[in-house]
């Protein structure tokens, strides 16, 4: 199948070149070349459908390990305008899991996860999520 | 974050028209994962947002304490493990997603 694409979308030979006369002058078809190449010089450890948050691309692990992003997250377009129903909605979001014990942080937290998101700050995103799952989870548990 | 509260109150409304709008409009059922039906993971990826609405059926407390260990991992964790068939698993993958619990209100 990826020989097939490669012959028909880039228009690469599947047949050993010849010369005038017939004769071959290599012993691979430029569809041959271009697989024997990605395999040794562009061969990733893993690959993924998607990944939240990052783009189509290939990313490395601390450790050297290559992974491929096969497509891109959808962001969100922020756009001005009045959000009023949606910021009360989640400013309302607090809930009391006992008397003495409210949850005012989970709505700010959102809230704050909301805004970074809408402002495409990944890095500001991921530090925002950090902190409202380690404030959250030293209540619950 | 869990969202709790009595039937048709419009938890599923606002998981579907609000949470996943703001998240990109995409998500994913991680509740297979995370009741250890099945150890592959790697399509939970690809969605910032993982819901769990009404396909968690199991009450028992095995069941339940997988889940809240597995939420645990997911959400304190700053790595986690993927695991997609056929191929090692593979470690410490940063991620940016959020996981939403809706559940009727009870017991």
């Amino acid at each position: 199948m990826l020989k097939e694409q490669l012959r028909v979308v880039y228009g690469l030979k599947k047949s050993i070149p010849k010369d005038e006369n017939g004769i071959p002058t290599d012993n691979k078809s430029e569809v041959e070349m271009v697989v024997s190449d990605a395999i040794q010089n562009r061969r990733v450890d893993f690959n993924l459908r998607g990944l939240a948050g990052h783009e189509a691309g290939i990313e490395q692990l601390p450790d050297g390990t290559t992974y491929m992003i096969e497509r891109s997250g959808r962001w969100v377009e922020p756009v001005k305008g009045d959000w009023s129903p949606i910021e009360r909605l989640i400013n309302a979001c607090s809930v009391r899991v006992s008397p003495n014990t409210s949850w005012e942080i989970s709505a700010s937290g959102c809230a704050t996860i909301t805004n970074a998101t809408m402002r495409h700050d990944r890095r500001w995103y991921s530090q925002a999520r950090r902190n409202v799952a380690r404030i959250c989870f030293k209540r619950w548990w | 974050m869990v969202f709790a509260g009595p039937k048709k109150c419009g938890k599923n409304l606002f998981q579907e028209v609000v949470v996943t709008g703001i998240l990109g409009g995409t998500f994913v059922d991680p509740t297979q994962y995370m009741t250890a039906t099945t150890s592959f993971n790697s399509d939970l990826f690809a969605a910032p947002h993982q819901l769990i609405a009404d396909s968690l059926h199991s009450n028992d407390q095995k069941t339940r304490s997988i889940l809240e260990n597995a939420i645990k991992m997911v959400s304190a964790n700053h790595g986690q493990r993927v695991h997609a068939k056929g191929k090692d698993a593979l470690l410490r993958m940063k991620v940016n997603e959020e996981i939403f619990v809706f559940d009727n209100q009870g017991p």
